[in-house]
């Protein structure tokens, strides 16, 4: 139970008050009559119980304060290794705050030193390989400015190369113009023959359609010959029919004449009927053998006039093969007009692509020179801005070292803090 | 003309009913020569003959209906007498005869023969008529009916220059009248009478008189040239063709009504899809008229099936004449008549039935003995046993006669088993020698007998045991005509075998072919089997193709097996046969023919009677040697 | 009045009286007849019943290559038989007067009852009982 330094000695108090009543009440409990006695008695033991509290009293109270100047003294010389004890009471008071606050300050600058420390460490450390690259870099800068004066000087001697090839193809592409134009003039020369061959070959091949638009015509009266006699074998076979069913019907005439006079008396007028029938059948039969005998006089001449155009068919047929001749010759020379028109037609083409490709080079190699000085121009700058470069770096590196030692000083001073009991043993 | 048509009709029917009531008659009355007293069974006769007097007083069949009325009289007279007397029944016999002659007159077309004589005559003289009656009958008891007067065929050549050959045709037809009935001429007489240019007059004359006779009768006239006489062969045709009938069940007839009218309703189905181009509606009254068609095939068939009964009938009264005659006893059984067959085989087997009973009573039976008739059916045949108790045939006399008659070398004759011994009672050859029948106990026609069955397509077995007793075993089919038959081909040429006489069919390599004596042999089961090219038989090409294998076809002949090579077969069949019309029926081994489904005519050989045909061929060859 | 077919075999003309006449017909399809003899050239199906056709003129020996485009068929029943014959002509009516005597001295011959003119032709009038009674005996 805590209780307050002023609220014990409001209890020591107290306790003297009612040690003073308690005495005077007790007193006379001893028998003394004395009054006087009485009051000695009393006062003298108000006294030493007061005296015994008092000591007690301020005896608990140094010791504690002792305990947290020592604390204190402790801080300040810069341990912080240790953390303060009050001894165990039963009633705790504002001493034990005062070091519970104690110990929350030991405790603070503890972590805060550590961290100093730390950090310190990691910025010398960085600082240390700061300046190490700082000087790595001044190093490569120079070496790099160097470089860059070489290239710049190999840049100028190459723009010198580039303005000697651009003349060579300028002089080049010159020479292929002379080509393509010589090419121009085969080329015309050749159409001129093609179109003269292909004129012969069209006026043979008209010759040719007209013969054989001739010899069509023929055919197809010939033909018209041979299907008429086809025409006429078709009449043949009708005819044919008919003079089967006037057989047959003579044959059912006969047949009824039979049947009528098996019927007797009364098949005499069916017998009449069947011999009229019979007449008709004849009379039929008669008249498709004389259609027979036409056609087959048709028919021969018919035949007559097909062998005639036949012949004539014949002979055409020699006339359009000569034509076919002709007409194969000059798809020849066509052919072989046509090859060498090719032929020249490619070889122009050529040359034009020739030309337009070395004209093509003359700006490529115009646009390479134009490349090749800018580039000796952009070296040099180049050059310029490398050796300013390594300067900076040059001071980079000087002020890298300069941190490196502020850090390091920074850790020396750090270190005057005893963190921790190992750290006091260092 | 036409009235005439119509009793023609009435006619045809008359002949046949009188004729079933005769048949009936003859039996009742020989059923009442055992039982004499039966009421029943007189009335019964009265009723057959009162049902003939009425039938034949309607057609105008004047002394047939006396006749029967004559018979119905004494019948009647029986009737209160209450039995029928031994003479009676003799009586009653010959007056059935007499109807069945006057029935045969109708048949012919020539008038009715005189019966006064039977009406006039007491029941005593009557008695002495049958008698006499019956003495004529025996001449050709085979044909009881229509044989009683000779019908011979006499054909007359005229001279070319005969002035007036109508005239002259005419007057030889009214001498010929005078010595017997003329029943037919050519040309006919009214073509005659029309003034026909006769050169060559033939007349079929019913008569009597012997052909000498009627020489005579010609003898003198002018104009002449030459007179001459063939066998008839129109008698059975006439027969055959003009009178048959057939009888029809009323039930059996509507069907027939419902079946045409199926078949007018089909006609229209199909005629109607026809038009529609609808094909399922077409096969669907096409497979409708394969049903009908069918169902009218089968009831066609029906129609034509009759009871054995119909053939049996006479057998009795056969039996009974023929005891009489030759003085024996001789019981007839008959059992299992209600067979039905078909006509046209009822009618082949009648002949061979009458001349079977007929030798078996004749030559078989010493003095008194038992034939036996047993009919009855066995999947699609028919069979018709006869049996005998009598002396048996002797299967060693047969080989002696084989030798004798030099049929067989002794080699071969001894060879021969008994079945095969007795086969060769059925050869022409061997048969048909009087000398032979006397001996043998055998009548003679027995190849008749065989060749009558085997055209129907039917078999003919025959036992006999030396005093025991001889049975004929008849199969025939129930139906005639289908018949299955094995299709071969020769030198492009197609020919149908009849299956049952078919062995097997065998398709042999060439060279196992043999040769023996320039004979070739195939040794089929341990068995020597002769083998013929039917190509050679049946006088066609010998095929030069060049095959290595053989068609066979092994068929039994005579009793033993022959093969005949064919050049391809072609299949079997069923077939619908159909007897084949003159001349077509006298080509030797050709036994009928079909007609198949697209109308071409296959023939029918039976290999059988070609190879017979090959050995009769030979027979005088050994003969003379 | 007798009515007569006139017929032709080869380059011979023939008559027949139509009362022996079935019916005429063009030359049918002709099946094999087993063993038949040369002059049966096969059988016809004639409605239903099998018919030989005899080729007539090969069988009197007229002319054995003669075509046959007709058939002339017999009544079928006793003797049913078709002649095969080259053509036939016409039927005609048949005068009795004008027939003239033949002399039955080839075999031929024999079935020819005698010459008949008609309108310039002589036909020969065919015998054909004689044929038929011939028929039976082979």
């Amino acid at each position: 139970m805590r209780v307050g330094i002023s609220h014990k000695f409001i209890m020591g108090f107290i306790i003297v008050v009612a040690s003073i009543v308690g005495f005077n009440m007790l007193v006379p409990l001893l028998g003394l009559e004395e009054y006087w006695w009485h009051q000695v008695f009393s006062v003298a033991g108000a006294l030493l119980v007061g005296l015994i509290l008092g000591t007690l009293f301020s005896r608990l109270f140094t010791s504690n304060i002792r305990i947290l100047r020592e604390a204190a003294e402790r801080i300040s010389s810069g341990d912080l290794s240790r953390s303060l004890h009050l001894p165990d009471t039963m009633f705790p008071d504002e001493t034990y705050d005062l070091a519970l606050s104690l110990n929350n300050v030991n405790d603070n600058l503890k972590s805060l030193v550590g961290a100093v420390r730390s950090s310190s460490g990691q910025v010398a450390i960085a600082a240390q390989g700061l300046s190490a690259t700082a000087q790595e870099m001044t190093a490569s800068s120079h070496e790099l400015s160097n470089t860059v004066e070489q290239i710049s000087r190999g840049a100028e001697s190459q723009a010198e190369t580039v303005e000697t090839t651009s003349r060579l193809i300028k002089d080049m592409a010159l020479n292929t113009e002379l080509v393509v134009a010589a090419a121009g003039k085969v080329l015309e020369a050749v159409d001129l023959t093609v179109s003269t061959a292909q004129q012969g070959g069209e006026t043979a091949r008209r010759t040719m359609e007209g013969m054989k638009q001739i010899l069509l015509n023929i055919e197809q009266s010939g033909e018209q010959v041979v299907s008429f006699g086809g025409e006429l074998q078709k009449v043949g076979k009708i005819v044919e029919v008919i003079n089967a069913v006037a057989q047959k019907t003579n044959l059912l005439a006969l047949n009824a004449t039979i049947e009528a006079a098996r019927a007797g008396e009364y098949g005499r007028g069916f017998a009449v009927v069947a011999e009229e029938i019979r007449k008709l059948a004849d009379s039929t039969a008669e008249s498709a053998g004389e259609i027979t005998q036409l056609i087959g006089k048709v028919q021969t001449n018919g035949l007559s006039v097909e062998k005639s155009l036949r012949a004539s068919i014949e002979e055409m047929d020699e006339g359009e093969k000569a034509i076919d001749l002709t007409s194969t010759a000059f798809s020849a020379i066509i052919d072989t007009a046509v090859n060498a028109q090719r032929r020249a037609f490619s070889i122009t083409e050529l040359s034009n692509k020739q030309l337009e490709g070395a004209k093509y080079l003359v700006g490529a190699i115009d646009e390479i020179s134009q490349v090749v000085s800018d580039n000796a121009a952009a070296t040099q700058e180049g050059s310029a801005a490398t050796e300013q470069q390594s300067a900076s770096m040059e001071e980079m590196a000087h002020a890298a070292q300069d941190l490196t030692r502020y850090a390091e000083s920074l850790i020396d001073k750090v270190k005057l803090f005893q963190l921790e009991n190992s750290l006091s043993a260092d | 003309m036409g009235s005439t048509m119509d009793m023609s009709k009435y006619h045809d029917l008359f002949l046949t009913e009188t004729g079933e009531h005769l048949r009936r008659m003859s039996r009742l009355t020989l059923a009442l020569e055992k039982e004499p007293a039966d009421r029943n069974g007189i009335d019964a006769l009265f009723r057959e003959a009162h049902s003939i007097k009425g039938m034949a007083a309607s057609m105008g069949f004047d002394a047939t209906a006396r006749l029967a009325h004559h018979l119905e009289d004494l019948l009647a007279g029986f009737r209160d007498a209450g039995t029928v007397p031994a003479q009676g029944v003799d009586l009653l016999l010959s007056g059935v005869d007499l109807l069945e002659g006057l029935l045969a007159d109708i048949t012919a077309g020539v008038a009715e023969r005189d019966v006064s004589i039977l009406i006039a005559a007491p029941i005593e003289a009557a008695v002495a008529v049958a008698v006499s009656v019956e003495e004529d009958r025996s001449d050709s008891p085979i044909e009881p009916v229509t044989e009683l007067l000779q019908r011979v065929q006499v054909v007359i050549d005229l001279t070319a220059d005969a002035l007036a050959p109508s005239a002259r045709a005419l007057l030889i037809l009214n001498a010929l009248g005078s010595a017997g009935q003329v029943e037919a001429c050519k040309p006919t007489i009214a073509e005659i009478q029309q003034g026909f240019p006769v050169r060559q007059l033939s007349v079929w004359l019913k008569s009597h008189c012997s052909e000498e006779e009627i020489s005579r009768t010609l003898h003198g006239m002018a104009d002449i040239k030459q007179v001459s006489f063939q066998l008839d062969r129109r008698k059975s045709s006439l027969r055959d063709d003009d009178s048959r009938t057939v009888r029809v069940r009323t039930a059996l007839f509507d069907q027939f009504i419902n079946l045409t009218g199926e078949l007018i309703t089909n006609r229209y189905m199909l005629q109607s899809a026809a038009r529609a181009g609808d094909w399922q509606e077409i096969k669907e009254g096409l497979s409708l008229l394969t049903r009908l068609v069918g169902d009218l095939h089968h009831h066609v068939l029906q129609v034509r099936m009759t009871p054995l009964e119909s053939i049996t009938a006479n057998l009795p009264r056969l039996v009974r004449d023929h005891c009489r005659k030759t003085g024996k006893t001789v019981n007839l059984e008959i059992s299992g008549e209600g067979l039905e067959l078909d006509r046209t085989i009822l009618e082949a087997l009648s002949d061979p039935l009458v001349h079977m009973v007929r030798n078996a009573v004749d030559h078989a039976i010493e003095k008194q003995g038992t034939i036996s008739i047993k009919a009855w059916r066995e999947k699609d045949m028919a069979m018709i046993e006869i049996a005998d108790d009598g002396r048996g045939i002797d299967p060693e006399m047969i080989r002696g006669k084989l030798v004798e008659r030099g049929l067989l070398k002794e080699s071969q004759a001894a060879e021969l088993s008994k079945r095969k011994l007795l086969q060769w009672i059925c050869h022409p050859g061997f048969s048909s020698r009087d000398t032979v029948s006397e001996t043998s106990g055998r009548g003679v026609g027995m190849d008749v007998v065989k060749s009558a069955l085997e055209s129907l397509g039917g078999m003919l077995e025959i036992d006999s045991e030396v005093g025991v007793g001889t049975r004929f075993l008849l199969k025939a089919p129930l139906i005639v005509a289908i018949i299955k038959i094995l299709l071969v081909e020769c030198a492009g040429r197609e020919v149908g075998l009849p299956i049952t006489r078919v062995l097997r069919i065998l398709d042999i390599e060439k060279k196992k072919i043999q040769l023996s004596g320039g004979e070739p042999l195939l040794l089929i089961d341990d068995e020597h089997v002769p083998l013929y090219s039917l190509n050679h038989l049946l006088w066609l090409p010998e095929q030069v193709e060049a095959s290595s294998t053989v068609h066979l076809v092994i068929c039994e002949s005579q009793g033993s097996k022959i093969g005949l090579m064919v050049d391809r077969l072609s299949g079997q069949r069923e077939a619908f046969i159909k007897a084949l019309p003159s001349p077509l029926n006298r080509l030797q081994g050709v036994s009928g023919a079909t007609i198949k489904g697209d109308g071409r005519i296959l023939f029918i050989v039976d290999p059988n009677a070609l190879f017979y045909d090959e050995k009769t061929f030979i027979e005088p060859e050994m003969e003379a040697g | 009045m007798k009515q007569v077919l006139i017929f032709r075999l080869g380059s011979e003309w023939f008559g027949l009286q139509i009362s022996c006449i079935q019916e005429i017909s063009e030359m049918p399809q002709l099946d094999y007849i087993p063993r038949a003899p040369v002059w049966l050239m096969g059988a016809m199906n004639f409605h239903g019943n099998i018919m030989p056709v005899l080729d007539l003129g090969a069988y009197l020996g007229i002319e054995s290559l003669m075509t046959v485009t007709k058939v002339v068929v017999m009544p079928p029943g006793q003797e049913g038989i078709a002649l095969g014959v080259t053509d036939v002509f016409r039927i005609v009516h048949y005068d009795p007067d004008d027939c003239l005597p033949c002399r039955h001295d080839t075999k031929q011959k024999k079935f020819i009852q005698h010459l008949y003119d008609y309108e310039g032709l002589v036909v020969n009038m065919f015998d054909i009982s004689t044929l038929i009674e011939e028929l039976k005996t082979i």
